[in-house]
């Protein structure tokens, strides 16, 4: 009996031992597996670039029916910025191998390359799984860490997001706008589809004074809103008001009541990427236009 | 006069005796109730290794007890040692009730869906801590189990313990074990990853030949979950791993204690006479209770065989986990798990109907009806030479079956393919991969050299730069020799003046591509290709006598740490 009850607590402390040895050792070697997965993930996606994308951007990514990918401008922001691409590198790169190029790109075009890209995702009727889009991008990716200098940062780099993104910020200095520029813009960005036309005053409050239920357009409640007694957002002039509403449009929403034209029905179903899809100049714009609108 | 009464029996102790003794005696009745019927001085007494008094307390838990009525209250002395159980029977409980617990642990990182399986296994892996030991454990377990319970079978064969009146215990012991082998095969499907589909693939392939075929197509329908393998398929093959088959088990693991406890551990074959049955006559003179004797062995074995696994499972086992499933890809060698071997090797004597679903099929009938037809009295084993060296036979024939169900039996091996295969398997990481990665040096970068491209010539292992290349080189010279050896006795595989080539070059930063040739002549006239020549695998060409695989390795892909 004596041997049983120490054999057995020996042993429960050779256990409690081991599990200690892993609790310590545990972080580590998580982060260890992370590490090298993320490795294999840019072996498996060579060898899937060999097959699939080589034949086009070459092997070593020099370029050719497709544009060069081995480029310092692929990974420092400068392409990206330059095709007003807001997001970061990977994502850029992750949804150009997914979803191709359905028409030339322009910027690509006026390097030469003025061929369109089929789709790879099987998502969009390509032949690569989602982690295979994946191990590609990463494998893409890794040409630039050839580029960087010492302290893991691109020489030249253009950062991301634009510095001269919009922002969530409304109380920033906007520059001067140009209601001209303004009224393009809010056809180009979108606003149009449900603030003028069929959708206005369903989908999104309605701009002009002839859709408008309350006979005032958007350049009278613009005024009007920020100043009213029930109001909860953050705005202290009109142009911070349409600032808050572009960037932030869950801010503040016009409480039903006598003066609601329109009601959301709930959170805002606007889109929320204003704020880094925008420009400082933009904004200033679309509230410059917005002024005017009859 | 009080309007109600308020019933407190225990303060009602407390103003009679005071709080102390009342606190104690309540303690003890509490005692008592949890392990019905033994208080705590019953207990110490016990530990102390006093003789048991009577009327005998420590008989109690075992006739008023849920937990003990499952066991038996005393055994015969003869059946306590490692003789005649080897402690089998009560390892295959151990493994399964082991299973369950660290199979729930890996349940809440799981999601039986394709889209998400295979980046669970990662998650699980790089994110959850204690992840990795977890399912280290549950395939181990599962790998023990079905050793354990095979060797249980094993030894009630042996023992003659299947005869009358243990009959239906054995079969409840067959269902057990195929529960043991379809739990363990489901689990393998789950991670979805290489290894899980094609050993599964095999399997299903093996109900499609069914005859006829119309049922064969059915059964593969149901086995696959449509015409591929797919979510469909991963979702009812992990239903059947979490939920019908533990069930299963379960039940009957009840019936096949409760036979237990029936008919009592059968006594070794050797002591009873001829024809009788006494495990329940047990004199009492020969009598070792359940408290506290068979109870202190089985938490010893419990801790010992926990920390075992648990200290395999950290130092020395890792389940493996293989590139994503890719139904496009079959892998160069698939096999079955070891346990299904013997199968894949019946497989390749002929009809897969004949011998992959039939021949099992009466294998494990014959298993079934065991008891009721092979009614010989005598246990003993001089008495038992017939069935006991059929017994065995089946045994060598397992073996040698399980031996044909590998890929080194009767597959037409391409040895072109194999000279690569062997350093860059597609299953497991390998040689080279596992590597030092600053071992395969390459030439300094120059123009006319941009990826710093060195060839080098497996023949020549012994100068080989560094340490790792020289290992390398010569495994890959190692599978030249053999194809040259193969051509030599006038084998079907032989290559003639074959040589192996490895080409270095830098890919990326910290990413390096290994070009594998393999040239020959294909023809008898002469090599096709200098070995020196810089066209290397043209793409979409066969060219006779040349056979080329690429490999890319990164520095901090690490496989030396496991999955």
């Amino acid at each position: 009996m004596i041997w049983r009850v120490l054999v057995g607590t020996v042993s429960l402390l050779i256990g409690m031992l081991t599990l200690g040895y892993v609790a310590i050792t545990e972080q580590d070697r998580m982060a260890s597996f992370s590490t090298s997965y993320e490795a294999r993930r840019i072996e498996a996606g060579a060898a899937i670039y060999e097959a699939q994308c080589a034949t086009c951007h070459g092997d070593r990514g020099q370029g050719g029916r497709g544009p060069k990918l081995d480029d310092v401008t692929l990974f420092d922001g400068t392409v990206t910025g330059a095709i007003g691409w807001t997001g970061t590198v990977h994502d850029f790169i992750y949804l150009t191998v997914a979803g191709g190029r359905p028409r030339p790109s322009e910027f690509y075009a006026s390097l030469g390359n003025a061929n369109r890209m089929p789709t790879f995702s099987n998502s969009f009727g390509g032949p690569l799984r989602d982690d295979e889009v994946r191990s590609v991008t990463a494998f893409v990716l890794n040409w630039g860490e050839a580029y960087k200098d010492a302290n893991g940062q691109f020489p030249q780099a253009t950062p991301t997001p634009n510095p001269n993104a919009a922002g969530t910020d409304i109380t920033i200095e906007l520059p001067a706008g140009d209601a001209a520029r303004g009224e393009t813009l809010v056809s180009t960005a979108g606003c149009v589809a449900c603030h003028i036309g069929a959708a206005a005053g369903v989908t999104g409050p309605a701009w002009l004074t002839a859709e408008s239920k309350d006979g005032q357009g958007v350049a009278a409640h613009i005024e009007e809103r920020w100043q009213a007694a029930d109001y909860a957002g953050a705005a202290t002039s009109t142009d911070q008001y349409v600032f808050e509403s572009i960037v932030n449009p869950n801010g503040f929403i016009v409480p039903p009541g006598e003066g609601a034209t329109w009601q959301a029905p709930g959170p805002s179903i606007m889109p929320g990427t204003y704020a880094t899809s925008l420009l400082k100049q933009d904004v200033a714009d679309i509230i410059a236009y917005l002024k005017t609108v009859p | 006069m009080s309007v109600w009464k308020f019933h407190s029996p225990f303060l009602d102790d407390v103003k009679q005796r005071g709080l102390g003794p009342a606190l104690s005696f309540k303690v003890n009745e509490t005692v008592e109730r949890v392990t019905a019927g033994m208080d705590i001085e019953d207990i110490r007494s016990m530990l102390r290794g006093d003789p048991a008094p009577r009327p005998n307390p420590r008989v109690r838990p075992h006739s008023d007890g849920f937990w003990l009525h499952m066991r038996p209250t005393y055994y015969h002395n003869l059946v306590t040692g490692v003789y005649p159980s080897f402690r089998m029977g009560w390892l295959s409980t151990y493994f399964f009730v082991f299973e369950i617990i660290t199979g729930l642990f890996l349940m809440i990182f799981y999601t039986p869906s394709p889209l998400v399986a295979y980046e669970n296994m990662l998650n699980i892996l790089s994110n959850v801590p204690f992840g990795r030991l977890m399912r280290d454990l549950h395939k181990l377990g599962a790998e023990m189990m079905v050793i354990v319970v095979v060797l249980h079978m094993l030894r009630t064969f042996i023992t003659g313990s299947y005869k009358k009146p243990r009959q239906f215990t054995w079969l409840t012991g067959v269902v057990l074990l195929l529960v043991t082998l379809v739990l363990s095969f489901s689990g393998y499907l789950l991670p979805w990853d290489q290894l899980a589909l094609w050993a599964v693939t095999i399997g299903a392939s093996m109900a499609e030949a069914v005859q006829p075929q119309a049922v064969g197509d059915l059964l593969n329908l149901i086995i696959r979950g449509g015409p591929q393998f797919n979510e469909g398929g991963l979702l009812r093959w992990y239903l059947l791993h979490v939920l019908a088959l533990p069930l299963v088990g379960i039940i009957f693991t009840g019936i096949h204690y409760y036979k237990v406890i029936l008919h009592g551990h059968g006594l070794p074959p050797e002591v009873e006479p001829v024809g009788e049955d006494t495990a329940k006559r047990t004199p009492v003179d020969q009598r070792t209770y359940f408290m506290p004797d068979i109870l202190t062995r089985e938490l010893l074995l419990f801790s010992v065989v926990t920390v075992g696994m648990v200290f395999a499972a950290t130092f020395f086992y890792h389940a493996p986990l293989e590139p994503h499933a890719d139904p496009l890809v079959t892998p160069l060698h698939t096999t079955a798990p070891w346990y299904f071997l013997w199968i894949q090797g019946m497989l390749k004597i002929g009809d897969k109907f004949l011998w992959g679903v039939v021949m099992p099929g009466v294998m494990f009938g014959i298993l079934f009806v065991l008891p009721y037809v092979e009614v010989g009295p005598s246990r003993r084993y001089g008495d038992r030479r017939v069935g006991l060296t059929f017994g065995a036979l089946m045994v060598v024939i397992l073996a040698v079956l399980s031996y044909m169900g590998t890929p080194r039996y009767g597959v037409p091996a391409s040895l072109n393919v194999e000279i690569i295969a062997e350093i860059v398997p597609q299953t497991h990481p390998g040689p080279f991969r596992q590597a030092e990665w600053e071992g395969y040096r390459t030439a300094n970068v120059s123009d006319t050299n941009p990826t710093g491209r060195v060839i080098y010539q497996a023949a020549q292992y012994d100068r080989a730069p560094t340490e790792t290349l020289h290992h390398i080189l010569a495994e890959m010279q190692a599978g030249v020799e053999h194809a040259q050896h193969q051509y030599e006795i006038g084998a079907d595989d032989g290559l003639k003046d074959v040589r192996g080539l490895m080409v270095i070059e830098n890919w990326q930063e910290g990413l390096k591509k290994v070009t594998w040739r393999v040239v020959w002549d294909p023809d008898g006239e002469g090599p096709q290709t200098a070995p020196t020549d810089d066209t290397l695998c043209p793409v979409g060409q066969i060219v006779p006598g040349e056979y080329c695989q690429t490999s890319y390795i990164d520095a901090e892909a690490n496989y030396r740490q496991g999955p």
